[in-house]
Parts: C-alpha cells; sequence; structure tokens
C-alpha cells in the first residue's frame, strides 16, 4: 500500500512537467500551429526559472518570468512560421537545438548551484482521504495549478469564442478569416501561450522535481509530450491521464533503476517511455478510421495566406 | 441614392497582373445587379475587393453614400456585406450554429450561448423555407445545405448587401430555382443583392441589371427590358459565343472499357461509387453529368488506377484490369487527365519538358536529355502552349496552358481510353475550344473517352452520348441532341425516369 501511494504520487509529480507542455502544444496545435520546439522550450523555461530564482530568492517570481521567457522564445517560431510562412517542422526543430544550446551555455555557471525550490503543501481535508490524498492532494502548488489549466484549457476551448475562433483557425483557416477572425493574430496567441505553458514544465523540473539545473534535464519529456498531444485526441481532460501514465512510465523506470532489483539494462529501462510513444504513434496511426475520427486539426502545419487560396 | 458604389476600383496582382481596370459599379436596395464574366474576367477578385480578402491599389467604396474603408472580412461585415463564397468557407467539424455565429461579436463576447442562436437560425430558416436543423454538424450537410447555411450566416449578420458568387456551380437545375425564390424574397425584403455568374440563362431569370465585365474592364451595363442571351454572350466573349466544333457523328468500333458493378470508397473510407456499371467503345466519348461530389472523382481515379476498388470489375478490352498498377494501365493505353491540374496532373517546380515526359515508361533508364527538349519544343509548338521556353517550371505557366501541357502529355500516349475530368475549369473561350477539339480529334481517331465535368453545357457539346450519376450510380442515359434540361435536372438530383 505505501509503495502503491508512493508510486502513484511519483506519477503525479513526474507527469506535471509533461502535462504543462502537453497543455500548451494543445493550445498550439488547435490554432494549426505545430511546434516541435518543446523540449528547447523546456530547457529555456528549465534554466531561466533556476536562474530567476537563484538570483532572486523567489519561486514563485521565477516561475512566472520563465513562462515569459518561454513565451518570448516561442514567438521565434510564430514569427518564422506565421509571418514568413516557413516550414513548421523545420523551424520547430531548430527552436529545440536553439533552446538547448542556448540553455546549456546560459546555464554553463549554474551547475552545482542550489537555488530555492517549491515547497510540499498538504491541501487541508483533501489529503487526508485515504490513498487519493497522498496521491493527488499531497504536492507543491505547481501541480495544483496544473489540475486548474486544465479545466481553464478545457473550458477555453469548448466554451469560450475565443476559443472557439481558434479551434476554427486551426480547422478552416480560410474559413475563419472571411468570419473576419484575425488568423494572424490567433495563431500568435496560441503559439505564445503554447511557449509559456512548456516553459512552465520546464521551470517544474528546475524549481519543484529538483532545485538546480542540469544540463538538458528536460531528458527527453518535449518529445513525449508532443505524442501526448496526439495521445490525448488534442483534449485537455485526456492530456491529464496521458501525461499521468507517461509520468509513471518514467518514475517507474528511475525507481527500478534505483533498487537495482530487477536486472534490465538501464539504457534499456530508459527507451520505455520512447517505445510507449512510437507504439501509441503506431496504433494511432495504423487505424486509419480512428485517425479520422479523432481529428488532428485540418490545418495543422499548414501555412495561411490570404491572396495564395485556390 | 445607392446603397453601394464602387467607383474606379484598380487591382494588380503580383507579376504586374491588372486584375482590374477602373471599374465602376453600384446597387440599390431591392435590387439583383448581376456581375457577368468569363472565368477570369475580374468578377471575383472586385468582390473580394468588397469583402474586405483583397486590398484595392486604386478607387474607393461608398456604402448608403459615405466612404467607407474595408480592410477586413470583419470590416466588411460591419458595414452591411456579406458574401456567400464560391467555396464554402465553414468548419465542417463545427455544428451550423456555431458556424453561423462564427467571429460574430454580438452573441457574447466571451462565453458562447447558444440558445438564443439556434432560436433565431430556426426563424431565418423558416423564412427563406430553407429547412436547416441548427444543431446538425455540417460535414453531415449534402453541398446544396451546406450553401443555405452560408446564406443563413449572412442573413444572421443582418447584411444588407449579399454577394453571391457563383451559387448555382454546386447546384442541380431545381436546386438552382429554390435559391433563385430564396434571392426574390431577400430583394423583396429590401436587401442589395449582388449576383456573380456566366451562366446566361440563370442570369436573366434572376438579375434586375446585368453589368458585364472582361479582362478586368466593364463591358457595359443591360437593364432588365433588354436582357437578351446573344447580346450577353457577345458582350462577355467579345464575338458569337457558339463554340467553333467539328463534331461529326460517331462511329463506335469495339468495346474499349467495362466496368461492372464497380464500388469504391472516398477519402473519408464512405461509399462513393455503389455498382456502378458502364461501357466505352472505340470512337465513342462518354459524357458523364452530375452534381459535384457524387461519385465522378472516385469513378475516374479508381479507372486510373489511384484508387482501390472495393468490389466489382474494371476491364479493358475484356482483360481484367481491377485493382493493377497505374504503370501497367498506361502501358496499356489509358491516359488521364485530373481535375487537380496544379497537385495531381502536373509537379509545379519541374520544367515543362520534365512534365511532358514524366508518364513516358520507355524502357530506357537514363533520361535523354536532349531528345527530351528538342521533343518538348515540338510538342509546345503542336499545341501551342505559351510558356518562356521547355525549360521553365510549369508552375509559372496560366492554368490553361498548364492543362495544355498535361493534354499534350497525355494524348502523345496515343492511349487508346482516356479518362477526362473537368478539363475546361478555369479556362478561357479559346482554351476550351482548344480542348474541345482535341477531344473530338482524339474520339475521331478511334480512342475511347470518358468525360467527367460539372458543366453541363460542356457535357453536352463534347459527348455522343451522355449518362447521369447520382449518388454514385448511373440514374439513366440521355442523347446530347435531343435531351430536355428539367429531365436531366431531376435525374441529377436523383429521380429516376420512366424509360
Amino acid at each position: 500500500m505505501e509503495t502503491l501511494e508512493n508510486i502513484l504520487a511519483a506519477a503525479i509529480r513526474s507527469g506535471t512537467p509533461l502535462l504543462f507542455a502537453t497543455l500548451g502544444e494543445i493550445i498550439t496545435e488547435r490554432s494549426g500551429i505545430l511546434n516541435l520546439g518543446l523540449e528547447g522550450l523546456m530547457l529555456i523555461g528549465a534554466i531561466f526559472g533556476f536562474i530567476a530564482a537563484y538570483t532572486l530568492q523567489n519561486v514563485y517570481l521565477a516561475f512566472i518570468l520563465a513562462m515569459v521567457a518561454g513565451a518570448l522564445f516561442s514567438l521565434i517560431h510564430a514569427f518564422v512560421t506565421i509571418s514568413l510562412r516557413a516550414n513548421q517542422t523545420v523551424s520547430g526543430l531548430a527552436l529545440t537545438m536553439l533552446g538547448t544550446g542556448v540553455s546549456g551555455m546560459i546555464g554553463r555557471n549554474y551547475i552545482g548551484q542550489v537555488a530555492p525550490k517549491f515547497s510540499k503543501i498538504d491541501l487541508p481535508l483533501l489529503s487526508k482521504i485515504p490513498l487519493i490524498g497522498k496521491v493527488f492532494f499531497s504536492h507543491d502548488v505547481l501541480v495544483y495549478v496544473s489540475y486548474i489549466l486544465v479545466a481553464v484549457t478545457s473550458y477555453f476551448l469548448f466554451k469560450t469564442r475565443l476559443g472557439m475562433n481558434l479551434r476554427a483557425v486551426g480547422e478552416e483557416p480560410a474559413a475563419a478569416d472571411s468570419a473576419g477572425i484575425n488568423v494572424f493574430l490567433t495563431r500568435y496567441f496560441a503559439t505564445i501561450i503554447g511557449g509559456a505553458l512548456t516553459a512552465a514544465g520546464g521551470a517544474y523540473l528546475s524549481l519543484a522535481y529538483t532545485s538546480m539545473w542540469i544540463e538538458n534535464m528536460s531528458a527527453g519529456r518535449g518529445w513525449i509530450a508532443i505524442a501526448l498531444v496526439i495521445f490525448s485526441m488534442w483534449e485537455p481532460y485526456k492530456a491529464m491521464i496521458g501525461s499521468y501514465l507517461f509520468g509513471g512510465i518514467m518514475a517507474l523506470q528511475l525507481r527500478l533503476q534505483a533498487e537495482g532489483k530487477i536486472n534490465i539494462s538501464s539504457n534499456l529501462l530508459m527507451m520505455l517511455p520512447y517505445l510507449t510513444t512510437l507504439i501509441v504513434m503506431i496504433v494511432f496511426s495504423f487505424n486509419e478510421k480512428f485517425r479520422k475520427r479523432v481529428g488532428a486539426p485540418s490545418a495543422l502545419g499548414i501555412p495561411y495566406s490570404r491572396e495564395e487560396k485556390t | 441614392m445607392y446603397l453601394l458604389e464602387l467607383k474606379n476600383i484598380t487591382k494588380r496582382f503580383p507579376g504586374n497582373l491588372l486584375a482590374l481596370d477602373n471599374v465602376n459599379f453600384n446597387l440599390k436596395p431591392g435590387e439583383v445587379h448581376t456581375l457577368l464574366g468569363e472565368n477570369g474576367a475580374g468578377k471575383t477578385t472586385l468582390m473580394n475587393i468588397l469583402f474586405g480578402l483583397y486590398k484595392h491599389d486604386k478607387g474607393e467604396i461608398l456604402i448608403e453614400g459615405k466612404k467607407v474603408n474595408i480592410t477586413s472580412p470583419a470590416s466588411a461585415i460591419t458595414h452591411g456585406v456579406g458574401m456567400v463564397q464560391q467555396h464554402f468557407t465553414l468548419v465542417p467539424s463545427f455544428s451550423v450554429a456555431e458556424n453561423i455565429i462564427l467571429g460574430l461579436k454580438k452573441t457574447g463576447r466571451f462565453k458562447i450561448d447558444l440558445r438564443n442562436v439556434v432560436k433565431r437560425i430556426k426563424e431565418l430558416s423558416d423564412l427563406y423555407n430553407m429547412n436547416i436543423d441548427p444543431n446538425a454538424k455540417v460535414w453531415q450537410l449534402s453541398v446544396s445545405e451546406k450553401q443555405k447555411v452560408e446564406i443563413l450566416k449572412v442573413l444572421y449578420e443582418e447584411a444588407k448587401i449579399i454577394i453571391f458568387d457563383e451559387p448555382t456551380a454546386v447546384l442541380t437545375p431545381q436546386e438552382s430555382e429554390s435559391l433563385f425564390q430564396a434571392i426574390d424574397m431577400m430583394k423583396n425584403n429590401g436587401k442589395g443583392i449582388i449576383f456573380i455568374s456566366h451562366k446566361l440563362k440563370e442570369v436573366i431569370r434572376v438579375s434586375d441589371r446585368v453589368t458585364v465585365l472582361k479582362n478586368g474592364r466593364i463591358v457595359g451595363t443591360l437593364d432588365k427590358g433588354n436582357l437578351d442571351e446573344n447580346e450577353l454572350a457577345k458582350m462577355m466573349v467579345g464575338r458569337d459565343f457558339l463554340f467553333n466544333i467539328k463534331k461529326t457523328p460517331a462511329n463506335p468500333g469495339k468495346e474499349v472499357l467495362k466496368v461492372e458493378n464497380l464500388v469504391v470508397k472516398n477519402d473519408k473510407d464512405i461509399l462513393a461509387v455503389k455498382g456502378l456499371s458502364l461501357t466505352i467503345r472505340e470512337g465513342e466519348i462518354l459524357g458523364i453529368a452530375g452534381v459535384t461530389g457524387n461519385g465522378q472523382r472516385e469513378l475516374a481515379e479508381s479507372i486510373a488506377g489511384l484508387r482501390k476498388v472495393e468490389n466489382g470489375k474494371i476491364k479493358f478490352y475484356n482483360l481484367d484490369i481491377t485493382n493493377t498498377s497505374v504503370k501497367r494501365r498506361l502501358k496499356l493505353g489509358i491516359a488521364y487527365v485530373p481535375q487537380d491540374r496544379k497537385e495531381t496532373a502536373t509537379c509545379p517546380n519541374l520544367s515543362v519538358a520534365e512534365n511532358l515526359f514524366i508518364r513516358q515508361k520507355n524502357k530506357v533508364r537514363i533520361l535523354n536529355k536532349k531528345e527530351m527538349l528538342r521533343n518538348s519544343k515540338k510538342l509546345i509548338k503542336k499545341y501551342s502552349i505559351i510558356a518562356n521556353n521547355e525549360k521553365q517550371p510549369i508552375k509559372f505557366l496560366s492554368g490553361g496552358n498548364m492543362q495544355k501541357v498535361v493534354l499534350a502529355r497525355e494524348f502523345e500516349l496515343s492511349p487508346k481510353l482516356i479518362i477526362v475530368e473537368h478539363p475546361t475549369r478555369g479556362l478561357d473561350v479559346q482554351a476550351m475550344e482548344f480542348v474541345y477539339n482535341s477531344l473530338i480529334d482524339a474520339r475521331n481517331n478511334g480512342a475511347a473517352i470518358l468525360l467527367l465535368a460539372g458543366d453541363l453545357d460542356e457535357v453536352f457539346t463534347v459527348s455522343d452520348r451522355v449518362a447521369i450519376i447520382f449518388e454514385g450510380r448511373i440514374m439513366g442515359y440521355v442523347e446530347p441532341e435531343q435531351s430536355k434540361v428539367d429531365e436531366v435536372g431531376l435525374m441529377m438530383a436523383g429521380v429516376a425516369l420512366e424509360a
């Protein structure tokens, strides 16, 4: 019982950075922009969050600054793909490279330093519920923020006018345009919000999950988040399930490695999340009917230009 | 006072193409003013300027006597301009009501409340006899229903000026008539209607005034009393409308293509061709008439080998070619002119020469560039293709010349069977005439031709026999010379006629 509780709680903690990034990418992709730069954005969030926390000694401010850094960094992707209409895949990959490089460079002096971190807050009453309390309500404040964020994102996308406009832009930009929606502005907005949330996921790693900066500390989580967007069919609540599932796999892998009880190569264990990602992708793309029904935004990855319409 | 005045509108496209040259146009309330012109005459460009999709270089727009600056569709809508687009601008995964309020500010800025919207749409739908369910998802609707949603959207926005851009292109004659009745009602309710078309009969049916546009210039305006088909045609084309086509009676020979109970799915995995059978013989053109989206494309692609046949047989000179490769069909002499010139028919960045030879399946694997270029020069001359030279990427050619390249390529294979889809879409009259004569020449040389086109006039001008297709089945055959429009229309709408 004790261990189960611990493992599940670890799954939530380890899934939280994934959840932030996945929610961000859902918003971005719903507007028709594919951002493969999540890995780079997470690292940017992690390093800027860490430096801010280290210098200002205030984790809340640091978290917000990390999101601002992510928003600014994703502005590059927005400008290149929305205004210049360049290939989104290439720009996204470049963003990952750039993020890895920049974070490595400016983070060099911070390796081995320790900054303040978000502390655990047991929610009154809720944390007393057997099993559930320990698993869901005995974490740092960012985990609770992420719960709320799921509901807010879902409400925003499906119940508000702005969210409807955003989805329309991702489905049929020409239709949205002739309905008087500013396609470019909407896509900029979605890309920047997405970037900020992804950076928040990265900041979680350096401000809550650990309290230090390690080069490349996102360790592939950005790529997993991209797969999770598909896994969740572009829906925030399913993103929650997916994130904790994959978070669980990552946590389990760490635990198995640490305990050394099972004699499996650590390389193999580290592959586990990616292998699962691959399998999920394959299953999704094989089942054509399923793929069509889950409906990726129809205009995903396609630049929009008014006078080039045919 | 005029509801709308467009003064001296001029628009240049990149490449210094003059699309509109000092165009003047006006509209009174309670009037249908038609813009008539061929494809490429500038009708749609002018309306896109009025609707804020394009920016004009010169000229001004006045609404109810006041000069307005329309910079986007949103500002057009606030000025009371609504447009029913040629290509529907609806979001398929959204409901009718969601599509209608998309972009509208007055139905709540933050949270969406659909209840009142649904009620209002029902009222409008009843008022204009449209019978549209506001809660239906748009992807479930038929083409004519989608158009009704577009119209409801404009009415919901309370537009004073309503633009219809070639609204009948996707409708059966019956559906068109009910559209005209709705337009008459809107007119009587004081709306100003701009109707865009190149079909003379319907223009005369619906218009109070007609302005003819040609090559981006106004040719003239006629009032209701003076509307005459021949006069309009002369103004539109600049010469008599009749095509100069040398068509002799067909002399059909052996059976070339036999399709038996063909079943094919569309891109959405839904049956599009449902047990269709037909035969074509040597020296015969079989035209397929029907509203777009009734399985024409899937039929053509399955015969060309681009689409999997689920059931049934395709036989070529009695040889079963069901689900064989494209290459094998090419070798047998099956040519294909796809509807999609830019994506399926050509490779945009390859040169004219490369596009001309891309389907040649010689034994030699290494390209003989010199020979290819020499032959291309000949073909460019033979088919009077206008290109800088044979090395120019094909994407820089005009639609008509691109189509000539495709036709040249396919005809040079000396095919025994030619499948042709919408061969004249977007072409001017000269190019159309060329395409028609090329098809008839090929037929006179013994080729069997399957012609699929949306335009009834085209099918009836060129074909020796016409089959009417509806929901993936042949509804019946008619002789092009002696058929009645209403009979064809009924069959296009799915009503089988007594033989």
